[in-house]
């Protein structure tokens, strides 16, 4: 073999390796540059669908709006309410929140049913157990206002009642059967089927659920991030999991 | 647990003033000037509720009328169109009395919109079955609301709603040629009467 024809051969051999190497220097940055993104926790399913790329930081809406007061790195905020994205928007924290997805509340009772809970009214009776939203937490305040608007504000008094901090514990408290009942949203009832039982609300005192979205730091991933969740693809993964749907704009 | 209005001689003499001016109104002599003087709804405990329903029900029943009064070739006579349209006007005031008693309780707009059946106002006898149907389900509501209401004012607002709502009752029911019932009406539950009124409601952007 005559040394270009070595060359030649070294060169095909090595060609892998580069491309590799050449992948490897690409997928570094975009690891890097993975957005933190601070979500309400009924938002867990449908986000990590839509982009699994990203870090996500999942909780009560009226925790998350705190740690961005208190300087945590988020790049974008999605709550289960207007009022937090609102409020830091207000205080220059955020860029102009815009509603991606709507919601409704339901009863959950566990499968077997053990409280005999038929409708929001069996719980007019009391000695339930109940898991609710704590006063503050969107699905909380929301539950508050729909017990007011039906006249049972009563049922947080006369059933033992566990506060809990974030939708997600309301429905572990109803799924593994250590509460009778508790209020949470249409869409945790479907992921969580198997265990619950989705009580319908009337719909005359149903308040109006509406998650909005928001830049905390401004910057071409985030707003990206934020069109891929308000895109077609985005809308048909937040529609299969049951959310409703704000009109296209 | 029914209290009774606790009233001083003033608020009493207000009150008769007051169902003095109504009963003028009624009959046509002295419009728009009754409820100047009434004492407001301050609603208690849960006296949310009757009013939450009432606004949504309310609702219903006036986008009921208007389409009624939009829709041509019903069978309707002009007289009763006008009558139809004059009824969707007040239903809007009456709206507005609600809200403003529910304060920051009231449902925003938008909130939930009314849906009514297919071919609920085609037709003479379907206006006038449907338009019994939700002034029966208002008026019993107000009823349970005026027997149990814990406010005074909240009690009056829902027994005044009660009047005008049952003499749309009379008003429909001798148009469609039926004969006034027998017995009295009983009031309802609001549970009940949530899972009728939900037939003609849904919630924008949350198709069912």
């Amino acid at each position: 073999m005559n040394k270009p024809q070595k060359k030649k051969s070294l060169a095909r051999r090595a060609r892998p390796a580069l491309v590799i190497a050449f992948v490897l220097c690409l997928a570094a940055p975009a690891a890097a540059s993975a957005l933190n993104v601070f979500a309400a926790s009924s938002l867990r399913d449908v986000f990590t669908q839509i982009d699994a790329g990203q870090t996500y930081n999942f909780a009560a809406s009226n925790t998350l709006q705190l740690q961005i007061e208190r300087g945590a790195d988020a790049d974008v905020f999605a709550s289960a309410s207007p009022a937090e994205p609102q409020a830091l928007f207000k205080e220059n924290k955020c860029g102009r929140p815009v509603t991606f997805a709507t919601n409704k509340l339901v009863l959950l009772v566990p499968k077997s049913n053990p409280g005999n809970i038929r409708s929001v009214y069996s719980l007019r009776a009391g000695g339930h157990t109940l898991a609710v939203g704590n006063k503050g937490v969107p699905v909380g305040d929301y539950t508050r206002s729909l017990l007011r608007r039906l006249g049972l504000s009563r049922v947080l008094t006369n059933n033992t009642v566990s506060g809990e901090a974030n939708v997600a514990n309301v429905v572990s408290k109803v799924a593994l059967g250590s509460a009778d009942a508790g209020f949470a949203y249409v869409t945790d009832g479907k992921i969580a089927g198997d265990q619950v039982t989705a009580i319908r609300l009337p719909r005359y005192a149903q308040p109006p659920v509406r998650y909005q979205i928001c830049a905390v730091t401004p910057s071409a991933g985030a707003t990206a991030f934020i069109n891929s969740v308000r895109s077609g693809r985005g809308r048909s993964i937040l529609k299969a999991a049951g959310f409703g749907l704000p009109p296209k704009g | 647990m029914v209290s009774l209005i606790a009233l001083d001689r003033a608020g009493f003499l207000r009150l008769g003033a007051g169902g003095a001016i109504a009963a003028a109104a009624a009959s046509g002599l002295v419009p728009a000037l009754a409820g100047a003087q009434l004492p407001a709804a301050t609603p208690l405990d849960d006296d949310v509720a009757f009013l939450s329903f009432a606004t949504a029900a309310e609702a219903a029943s006036r986008d009921f009328y208007r389409a009624a009064f939009k829709q041509g070739g019903t069978g309707l006579s002009a007289v009763e169109r006008r009558h139809v349209d004059k009824v969707a006007s007040a239903k809007r005031a009456h709206i507005l009395k609600l809200n403003a008693s529910l304060g920051a309780d009231a449902p925003a707009a938008g909130d939930f919109v009314t849906v009514l059946p297919k071919g609920a106002v085609d037709t003479k006898a379907r206006v006038l079955a449907l338009g019994e149907t939700l002034e029966t389900l208002l008026v019993r509501v107000y009823l349970n609301g005026v027997a149990f209401a814990a406010d005074p004012g909240t009690r009056l607002l829902l027994g005044r709603l009660l009047a005008y709502d049952a003499e749309q009752l009379g008003w429909l029911r001798a148009a469609a040629g039926h004969a006034s019932p027998a017995g009295l009406l009983s009031p309802i539950d609001l549970e009940p009467a949530a899972d009728e009124l939900d037939a003609f409601l849904s919630t924008p952007d949350f198709p069912d």
